[in-house]
């Protein structure tokens, strides 16, 4: 036990602050952490990230943001006056997404593909896709981990727009937030096939 | 007159039922208030107020609001006032009509508070509503003093800046529309080198805004545009286009489901004194799929055209297939062709074609490379003895040189003839060398692409297409003899990207070179 807390002594640990005052510092997930009194709130901002250390006692100091801190999620469960019971917490890092898109083989030769997102109020001619072969697309788009977005995909137009194999139009494709995650889409169609 | 009414009268009963109401959930006052598009989610900084629909008050340091959920947490010397009572706590949490709330103190941890705020009761698994995301001020799309939330579908930013490392754009207002439905998307303003929405009004079934565009040929316009949106099945998209140095174009667009497997839209377009209507149905059938276009304009022209197509289907060995049938007529006030004998005699004539189209499957070869062709062959048979045949190849191919480089080749030709049985020099009479087209046309196009993308911040691809087509005059027939073409996209800010292209006509009878470009900003 006390081999624990040494341990987790010489860490530092990432955490959301909600509140700071004299009954412990509550953090984002609904915990509550003692404060050492080698600690203080004044530099506490709520809801701007901060690093903590935790003293002899699992009680905790607050430090300005360490980049290399650990999550939230491996402090101690003894630091804890009030015990979180939110599940782990994203933590907002940059991430990458792919995504793929398969083309009909009656598209237009030398068509351009393209993203249409809910971003630019679904510009239909938003973001030009990289070819891949003669039949797929792809780009590559940065994220926040958890994020999220709505696309279309189209040839530049609303009137090249994608529909489905029964020639209607499809509810938007949603991208979600996960880190190296490849989106596969496959158009069936498109608004201006005979 | 009449057409253009009856064309919105039908438009009009493509939708139903609409509601629109506006009312906002939430209006938020704060020192910074922060908005990230891919989260959907609103950080405020330096004290946060608010008001929410039901006439509660929520304050405090910090506020975070999940505008996907109808969320929202406020942290630090946080307090909720209803009527007169004020309820204080470290942080709250609670969705946006005030339904729910969830109080945080750090000597009792969380409770749940009633409608009156006079009662909590403890609640110490609701630690999920008091999740505030960790999310850097720098990667903010927006920033902005005041927003204004309608649940579920827009958010309303006053005043609004861009942040980016090079300074902050700011402009009045800026409303981000975050309904789903097609009819988003949907517009009726023409194709644009350039098209930048701006959000004016949001409701939950429809959308009004301006577009800022850029026309090649045309020069810089305006276009105003109204949405109407019943979720995924139907919308209405009308819009008038005001450019600078051009007639002011009009149009009207709407699509609406019809049951499980068929949709129906109707359009129309208004331009310099041409008016056109069209009507489209689609129904599947099994694996088939059946098309019913009517258009009809105000020049006395008017065509149906009935086709059914199969999907696309193996033959063997990866080789596709699919294949069409048409079946409709062309009516023209006057004759349909004005070059025969008696054209009043044909104001009506009619069509049956069929259509076959074969893929390969994309053959991977050495070297890193791909291969894959098409052909599609058409035939169109008129009841004005006159018949049109069709043949197009495709061949394309790809080399990848490097993690980051590929190449790109192709080749497409296209020949066709446009026959009438013993009157050919009739419709096709005699003219100059240059012109000397007698209904058989061959185009042939050969492009080389290479392509440069470095992860999710870099893209550059330069072309090349040269057509040897005949005929091909200068803004006769054909397509230039020579392009070239460079598409860039970059992200010089991390919450904002570029992407623009420039392409050059050059090689009609010796002319200069004809540019063309398109642009676009995106997040």
């Amino acid at each position: 036990m006390i081999a624990a807390a040494a341990l987790a002594a010489a860490l530092t640990f990432r955490v959301i602050p909600l509140a700071c005052g004299p009954n412990g510092l509550a953090i984002s997930g609904g915990g509550v952490l003692r404060i050492s009194p080698q600690g203080s709130c004044a530099s506490v901002v709520p809801g701007r990230a901060i690093s903590i250390t935790l003293d002899d006692q699992t009680r905790v100091i607050p430090q300005t943001l360490d980049a290399a801190s650990h999550p939230a999620t491996e402090i101690p469960k003894t630091a804890f006056s009030i015990a979180p019971s939110a599940a782990a917490i994203p933590e907002g890092k940059d991430i990458t997404i792919t995504i793929v898109v398969s083309i009909p083989p009656s598209t237009p030769a030398g068509s351009d593909i393209f993203l249409s997102t809910e971003r630019s109020s679904y510009n239909p001619a938003e973001i030009r896709m990289d070819q891949l072969d003669a039949r797929r697309y792809r780009l590559v788009l940065p994220l926040h981990e958890g994020g999220r977005l709505a696309f279309r995909v189209t040839r530049g137009s609303f009137t090249t727009i994608e529909r489905d194999a029964k020639g209607r139009l499809p509810p938007p494709h949603i991208a979600t937030g996960q880190a190296g995650a490849i989106l596969n889409i496959t158009v069936e169609a498109w608004s201006d096939d005979t | 007159m009449r057409a253009r009414a009856l064309v919105f009268a039908l438009a009009l009963v493509t939708l139903w039922p609409l509601r629109a109401e506006a009312k906002p959930v939430a209006e938020i006052d704060g020192g910074a208030v922060l908005f990230y598009s891919d989260s959907l989610g609103i950080v405020v900084r330096n004290g946060v107020t608010l008001h929410l629909a039901g006439g509660m008050v929520v304050s405090g340091d910090t506020a975070y609001i999940d505008l996907r959920a109808d969320k929202a947490i406020v942290a630090g010397s946080a307090q909720i006032t209803r009527g007169a009572v004020t309820l204080h706590a470290d942080a709250l949490a609670f969705d946006l009509p005030g339904r729910k709330l969830d109080v945080l103190r750090s000597d009792t941890g969380i409770a749940r508070a009633d409608a009156t705020l006079t009662q909590l009761q403890p609640a110490p698994d609701d630690g999920d509503a008091f999740a505030f995301p960790d999310l850097v001020d720098r990667r903010a799309y927006i920033r902005a003093r005041h927003a204004s939330i309608v649940s579920r579908t827009s958010v309303r930013f006053r005043p609004a800046a861009f942040p980016t490392s090079a300074g902050a754009p700011p402009v009045p207002m800026y409303l981000y529309t975050f309904a789903s439905g097609n009819g988003y998307a949907a517009t009726a303003l023409s194709s644009a080198a350039f098209d930048q929405p701006y959000g004016l009004i949001s409701t939950p079934n429809a959308l009004t805004s301006a577009h800022l565009r850029y026309l090649n040929g045309t020069g810089a316009s305006l276009g105003l545009e109204q949405n109407l949106i019943d979720n995924n099945d139907g919308y209405l998209a009308g819009a008038v286009d005001v450019p600078i140095h051009a007639p002011v174009a009009e149009g009207l667009n709407s699509y609406r489901r019809l049951g499980e497997d068929g949709t129906v839209s109707v359009g129309a377009t208004s331009f310099d004194g041409l008016h056109t209507g069209l009507v489209g149905f689609t129904q599947a059938i099994g694996t088939l799929v059946s098309r019913l276009n009517y258009g009809i304009t105000n020049t006395g022209a008017s065509s149906a055209i009935l086709s059914l197509r199969t999907r696309d289907k193996e033959l063997f060995d990866g080789i596709t297939w699919h294949t069409s049938v048409n079946y409709g007529f062309l009516a023209q006030d006057g004759g349909v062709y004005s070059l025969a004998p008696n054209p009043t005699q044909q104001q009506t004539v009619w069509q049956k074609g069929i259509d076959v189209f074969l893929a390969s499957p994309l053959i991977h070869g050495p070297l890193r490379t791909t291969l894959s062709a098409t052909v599609d062959g058409s035939n169109t048979e008129y009841s004005y003895p006159h018949h049109f045949n069709a043949l197009e190849t495709n061949l394309t191919g790809s080399r990848r040189l490097s993690r980051t480089m590929t190449l790109f080749f192709g080749y497409d030709t296209r020949w066709s003839a446009d026959l009438f049985p013993n009157a050919q020099m009739i419709f096709y009479p005699p003219l100059p060398t240059q012109y000397g087209y007698e209904g058989y046309t061959t185009a042939r196009l050969a492009n080389v692409d290479l392509q440069y993308v470095q992860g999710p911040y870099t893209s550059v691809r330069l072309s090349y297409r040269k057509a040897d087509d005949f005929p091909q005059v200068n803004y006769f027939a054909g397509r230039p003899p020579n392009e070239v073409r460079a598409d860039v996209r970059v992200r010089p800010f991390s919450n904002i990207g570029l992407s623009f292209g420039r392409s050059y006509d050059f090689g009609w009878n010796g002319s200069r070179w004809v540019p063309g470009w398109n642009f676009s900003v995106f997040q």
